[in-house]
């Protein structure tokens, strides 16, 4: 399973943020996409889960030699900060959350069953969201993709303000699942992109460019990628 | 201080012209006009300092004058109904006495106000406080002794009253103003805190003087007041602002006091945020209410999906949903019960209700308006449930949409047929007691029913329509606004049409299934496009 853009160009107003995006993600990998604030992280990720209509181009799945179009229901979107809805418990809104997508989930195991895999005991599950903290509010939102299982599954800096604990736990999930999935990673973290992820992905200057995986463990890549993600600022001042 | 002032006025110009230029960016039809426009005026730099200056002369000379007729001019134009005009005197020097040189200065404490310039000139800039905020004052104070003089000496023409002693009580009552100001700075030296802060002292003692003016003026018993009292009064209380006004200048904590009236968190806590957490306190979810057996998973197993979590929405939301219910309910049960004891006890008022309800029954087209708890509803829909789902796909597709709505539809309209069902039954039994067949009372009755039916299906239509909420509860389409206001006026003007409520009810009637039909074509339609987070 691939998926590919090709040419996806987004302006808002006069501002071009993404220019010509084309790239090629594969399953079983973690992407971490890097790019420095207001480079088009959110921007892309929006038009890749059909937020936002993108100006230009396309983003295509490719499977077993078929081709189609990208749908919102095959993106599973994980934000920074979970919104959920709060008047329900975790295990109700899980329950009705499998209801609803009941047609295209496999009932492998029960909802108590899911709670067990994400840690989260009997007494949370059974308490309004509205209680819940960041991290589990984050966790209902990471198991809601383990249910559904969505071929794309799009980070935007979600383990950025979790504790520890709970940051080390969505790591552990993230790896046992890449393999069924193409999960990309916004972040403007490095050390968390050269931890879990198989490979780094510049957005800068409103292109995506993949960075050489052995540049990953040279002891020189931070202020290689700093001049990567500095040329945009040369881009602008020549233009 | 002069430079102090020019650097005021412009800051001011720049954000009115930037905030102009960004709402132009949004107007449909206009705002490709300005879509090449920025935020940098780099060449406009003494015209906006002119801008700014005339912007504020304007904007102040609007406020002099909408406030000097209608806290003067509409009263003597109501007395000059009665009373000559060249005796109307008396009460103008009344009214002035008590709005403008009692109240006003109480009331209308300028110097140490919080504003987004003044925090932005001391707090960011670091210009001197005590000359900022006075000249800001002193400017102020000119320019609304110079609007006020000009105002009042036209009333003073009409009125045959002195113009000199008019102008004479403006400046009088400006330094008497300073007394007010003096107290402010002193209240914050002794207690660190601000006396124009004291919202409700200041409303207290500015309705208790408006009511000393307007009350002896409706009652034609105003002070016998003529010019040469008044400004006996007036000079004694300018003295007074003489004094203080020395005082003020000599005040040295106006740094200390400019810092501690413009925090970050007062001017934020603005109107707007004011009216963010007002709309919020109606549908916020209370947590503690809840039982462990009300949260352990076992309630409305037998539902699925959208209904459940309908199902849960409103028995969860039932205490700000179902409270305005009960309210109406009540209210039009005890006024029912009441029209029925006295149609029984007084069989002379029969004939007189009998032909009321026949000539304004549609009446109850507004007055079910009015009633549909429906707004409410949407408000509490939207802020607790929608607003985190609609980021999800799923919730967004056609069938999921529809489902919600039909869901929906039904709760609302369960909702307002509780207190329209009172209503018909009370509109029944009374008009069978005023002497209607049930041929005549049973149609307004179905009309009540018919109409709650029609505004449930009409708000919830536009709500996912228009989706017309922003994340701060404020509405935010105009084409909502619009609708809503259109809704209201045709309302409005069937309190005015007469016909026989057969007719109406077959109209209202067909009206309402033709809507629930449309809507839901409609909802499936177009919604899935429109129903999002905005």
């Amino acid at each position: 399973m691939e998926l590919q853009l090709t040419h996806l160009k987004k302006s808002f107003e006069e501002k071009v943020v993404l220019k010509d995006a084309t790239f090629t993600f594969e399953k079983g990998k973690i992407y971490g996409l890097l790019g420095r604030n207001g480079a088009g992280k959110t921007t892309l990720f929006n038009c890749l889960a059909g937020e936002l209509k993108a100006d230009e181009g396309e983003a295509v799945l490719r499977e077993e030699g078929k081709e189609r179009r990208l749908t919102s229901n095959q993106v599973g979107y994980v934000f920074s900060t979970a919104i959920l809805p709060e008047f329900l418990t975790g295990y109700e809104f899980i329950k009705f959350y499998m209801e609803v997508n009941q047609k295209t989930i496999q009932k492998d195991r029960t909802i108590d069953a899911y709670f067990e895999l994400i840690k989260m005991n009997e007494e949370d599950r059974h308490s309004l969201i509205k209680g819940y903290s960041h991290g589990m509010k984050n966790k209902i939102q990471m198991l809601m993709f383990l249910i559904a299982k969505p071929p794309i599954i799009l980070l935007d800096e979600p383990l950025t303000s979790l504790d520890v604990v709970v940051a080390l736990e969505m790591k552990h999930l993230l790896k046992e699942i890449k393999k069924d999935h193409i999960i990309i990673f916004s972040t403007h973290i490095l050390q968390l992109a050269t931890d879990l992820c198989d490979e780094i992905v510049a957005l800068s200057d409103g292109t995506l460019e993949l960075l050489d995986h052995e540049m990953l463990h040279d002891s020189h890549f931070e202020e290689k990628l700093v001049q990567i993600l500095s040329e945009e600022d040369v881009h602008v001042k020549n233009a | 201080m002069l430079k102090t002032l020019r650097f005021s006025y412009r800051l001011k110009a720049e954000m009115y012209l930037n905030s102009l230029v960004y709402f132009l960016k949004r107007v449909p039809l206009v705002k490709k006009l300005f879509r090449k426009m920025g935020y940098e005026h780099p060449k406009l730099g003494g015209i906006l300092t002119v801008i700014g200056i005339l912007y504020q002369i304007l904007k102040k000379a609007m406020g002099v004058g909408i406030c000097a007729f209608i806290a003067v001019g509409v009263p003597l134009l109501i007395r000059e109904e009665t009373v000559e005009i060249n005796q109307l005197a008396p009460y103008f020097l009344h009214m002035y006495l008590f709005v403008y040189l009692l109240a006003g200065p109480i009331v209308n404490l300028k110097l140490l106000e919080a504003n987004r310039t003044r925090f932005i000139c001391i707090k960011v800039f670091r210009i001197n406080a005590k000359q900022f905020v006075l000249s800001e004052y002193i400017t102020g104070q000119i320019l609304e002794v110079v609007l006020e003089a000009l105002t009042f000496s036209i009333f003073a023409g009409i009125l045959g009253v002195s113009r000199l002693g008019v102008f004479f009580l403006v400046l009088m009552k400006a330094l008497f103003k300073c007394f007010f100001e003096w107290l402010d700075l002193v209240w914050y030296q002794k207690k660190s805190a601000f006396l124009h802060q004291k919202t409700w002292r200041l409303i207290g003692i500015g309705t208790c003087l408006l009511g000393a003016c307007y009350i002896p003026v409706w009652l034609k018993k105003q002070l016998p007041l003529t010019m040469p009292v008044m400004e006996i009064i007036a000079a004694f209380l300018g003295v007074i602002g003489l004094i203080s006004m020395g005082m003020t200048w000599r005040y040295p904590l106006y740094k200390e006091a400019a810092l501690d009236s413009n925090l970050l968190e007062r001017l934020s806590t603005d109107v707007q945020q004011v009216k963010a957490q007002a709309a919020f306190q109606a549908v916020k979810l209370d947590e503690k209410s809840y039982t462990k057996e009300e949260l352990n998973g076992s309630l409305y197993e037998d539902k699925k999906g959208y209904d459940y979590l309908n199902a849960l929405f409103f028995r969860r939301h039932r205490r700000q949903l179902a409270r305005p219910v009960k309210i109406q309910t009540a209210i039009i049960t005890i006024l029912g019960l009441a029209a029925i004891g006295a149609l029984i006890a007084f069989p002379g008022l029969q004939e007189g209700y009998e032909a009321m309800i026949k000539r304004y029954y549609l009446s109850f087209v507004f007055i079910m308006y009015v009633l549909s708890t429906a707004p409410k509803a949407t408000k509490a829909l939207f802020y607790n449930c929608d607003i985190s789902l609609l980021r999800y796909g799923f919730y967004k597709e056609k069938r999921a949409v529809l489902s919600t709505f039909t869901s929906r539809l039904q709760s609302i309209m369960v909702a307002n047929l509780i207190p329209a069902a009172v209503l018909a039954v009370m509109l029944i039994v009374t008009g069978v007691i005023s002497g209607m067949t049930l041929w005549e009372s049973v149609p307004v009755g179905i009309l009540v029913i018919v109409l709650s039916i029609f505004f449930s299906v009409h708000n919830l239509f536009l709500y996912y329509i228009l989706q017309p909420y922003t994340t701060e509860l404020d509405v935010k389409n105009p084409l909502f606004n619009i609708v809503n206001t259109i809704t209201y006026f045709i309302s409005y003007l069937t309190l005015q049409v007469e016909g026989p409520p057969r007719a109406a009810l077959f109209v209202i009637l067909f009206l309402t299934i033709f809507y629930i039909g449309a809507a839901l074509i409609l909802v499936y339609r177009i919604a899935p496009k429109t129903f999002r987070v905005k």
